[in-house]
């Protein structure tokens, strides 16, 4: 689906790296989880699969053709993205939210078709948003507001997803609904998944695959069964831990050690 | 779902229909008031006379009617209601583009560069193109403060809302600080300066009514054919971009079309604020915040306020107010009382 070849991004202005040499082949139709510390560049990443940005040096290929060569409307038939950040000032109505994912798909002036309405319907019914239809997005809290901007991506029914933190200000119990919308999208409906995820116990319960970088650098990828390990959790964020299988769900459990306080003693 | 859309068509349309009602009817009672009244139904003969060009329409009424209304009032008329249509879409588009509800046609510092234009004309007597010297001088000095807020915005980057607001906050307190001056070294022209100010639709023609409308219709039409790229830039760059959009573009194309609109407004009017601040505002009450219903409800909306502040200063005040002021005495206790109700409402 896609393949970095010796990719690297350079932000302007600054000298130092986001994403070093990175080469990497995603299979599609799995659910990928991109873990890594804080500043690792996993939103360059995204941002860079979903042709937001465009690489430094190197090139991504997605199916095949070279991803500067698409137009971003095609771009946005195949990938759709979903942002960590997101404010949005303007007192838009929850469904006119969610219609504005078709756009793609709408002509200038026309109006959206059966189809554009029945996805915005099923989407709006899968994400249990109803409730929430003629609101408006600027009352809604953080955790409504991402559950809005899921579904507007889940609207545009798109064969890839990239996801940025999308359980970021949710808590555990819309966390694991989510993740398993996800993941059912993923195994139903043949799609791709990408998603950067800082939390590594729901990263190993729900992504069959795993990216894992550090300082922008590639460090290893692959099914998380064979490389979610204790050694690479020490090695990428400095923290021991045990891992535990659970073979009911068949994920794997990160069991975090303390960090031992400094030794320097405080000056009060 | 369907049928629901349907339902909310129908109402925008009536909306729609209703405003532009209003506004023919408003037009045609303000044509009869001022210091000379002229009922109603001349003045719809005086309409049908210079549209035909049959001379029995008004044979029987006094003459001067048909000079007063249409070579004096109606250019009057017409400039505040395209001005106030001007102002508002641009207050739409900007708050769309700064992605910030509270931004209008000024945020950028365009009207400070206007004042700053026509001021510096004011004070030096400059009449190089006639009547019209001001209004270019203004012109002139938005644009050129356009150009200065968008070269330090991109300086530090892509172009993004908050670069945006920041550069346009540095260049006006220059602006303002320059106008103060001019204000302090300008003697004799200090009544003429402030009163321009302060904006005024006073002895406007045909030329001003017909170079506004062609700038407005002209933005009105860009804006409108961008109105759904509009919505979704306000979602943030990286959801714009993964719809098929390229932020940066959009946000300069329209940029630089509603400065145009409010260089143009401003030049032939002066400053005139809140217009294109509430009026957006009121008619996401009534029509929602898509940009392809908010525009043309808001210019219909504009007009009618502007036509309607203008008429009070024109016809029913004892003596000329200038019309920034009444647009702000009118539309600053109106938006506190629509903005307590809200928030009162939204409070649970």
């Amino acid at each position: 689906m896609f393949k970095l070849d010796k990719v690297s991004f350079v932000y302007k202005k600054s000298s130092k790296k986001a994403i070093d040499d990175l080469s990497i082949a995603i299979e599609r139709g799995h659910l990928w989880g991109i873990i890594g510390p804080n500043g690792s560049g996993k939103t360059t990443l995204l941002d860079l699969l979903a042709g937001v940005k465009k690489a430094s040096s190197g090139r991504i290929f997605f199916n095949g053709k070279d991803i500067s060569e698409y137009t971003k409307k095609e771009l946005a038939k195949a990938i759709s993205f979903v942002p960590q950040q997101f404010y949005i000032g303007i007192p838009f109505q929850v469904k006119d939210i969610l219609l504005m994912g078709r756009h793609p798909f709408i002509g200038r002036f026309s109006n959206p078709s059966t189809h554009d309405l029945y996805l915005v319907k099923m989407v709006t019914e899968i994400l249990r948003l109803s409730d929430l239809s003629d609101r408006y997005i600027t009352e809604l809290s953080g955790g409504e507001t991402q559950r809005v901007i899921l579904a507007r991506a889940f609207v545009q029914d798109t064969p890839v997803i990239l996801l940025d933190e999308p359980t970021s200000n949710m808590d555990i119990s819309h966390s694991i609904e989510i993740l398993d919308i996800i993941q059912d999208q993923v195994k139903k409906k043949a799609k791709t998944a990408i998603m950067a995820i800082h939390d590594i116990n729901l990263a190993g319960m729900y992504c069959n695959k795993l990216i894992i970088i550090k300082d922008g650098r590639l460090i290893c990828y692959g099914d998380t069964s064979e490389i979610l390990d204790e050694k690479i959790i020490k090695d990428v964020f400095d923290v021991e831990c045990k891992i535990l299988e659970e073979k009911c769900t068949g994920g794997r459990y990160v069991l975090f050690k303390k960090k031992p306080v400094s030794t320097v003693s405080y000056p009060y | 779902m369907q049928q629901r859309i349907m339902a909310l068509r129908y109402r925008y349309r009536t909306n729609i229909l209703l405003l532009s009602l209003g506004l023919v009817v408003c037009a045609l009672v303000s044509s009869g008031m001022g210091y000379i009244k002229i009922p109603v139904p001349d003045v719809v003969r005086v309409f049908a006379y210079e549209i035909t060009g049959d001379k029995s329409f008004i044979s029987h009424m006094n003459s001067v009617y048909p000079y007063v209304i249409w070579d004096v009032r109606l250019p009057r008329i017409l400039t505040s209601m395209i001005v106030g249509a001007g102002l508002s879409i641009c207050g739409v588009v900007f708050q769309a583009i700064l992605l910030n509800p509270l931004a209008d046609p000024y945020t950028l510092g365009i009207s400070a560069g206007a004042a700053f234009g026509g001021s510096i004309a004011l004070l030096f007597n400059i009449n190089w193109f006639g009547i019209y010297s001001v209004s270019i001088f203004a012109f002139v000095g938005a644009v050129g403060t356009l150009i200065a807020v968008l070269g330090i915005s991109k300086s530090s980057g892509p172009l993004s809302s908050h670069t945006l607001i920041l550069s346009g906050i540095i260049v006006s307190a220059i602006l303002s600080a320059l106008i103060s001056f001019i204000k302090y070294i300008a003697d004799e022209q200090v009544a003429i300066l402030i009163f321009w100010l302060m904006g005024s639709f006073v002895s406007k023609s045909w030329t001003d009514v017909i170079t506004t409308f062609s700038f407005v219709l002209l933005g009105f039409f860009i804006f409108l054919f961008f109105a759904r790229d509009l919505d979704i830039i306000s979602l943030g760059d990286r959801t714009a971009s993964s719809l098929g959009i390229d932020p940066e573009k959009i946000r300069l194309i329209l940029l630089i079309t509603a400065s145009f609109v409010t260089a143009v407004c401003v030049s032939v009017s002066g400053i005139i604020g809140f217009v294109g601040l509430i009026i957006p505002h009121l008619m996401r009450f009534f029509v929602g915040s898509k940009a392809e219903r908010l525009i043309p409800a808001s210019a219909l909306s504009g007009a009618l306020l502007l036509m309607g502040a203008d008429t009070i200063t024109r016809a029913v005040l004892p003596r000329e107010v200038p019309i920034g002021v009444l647009t702000a005495l009118i539309g600053g206790p109106f938006f506190c009382y629509i903005f307590v109700k809200r928030s009162s409402k939204s409070v649970y």
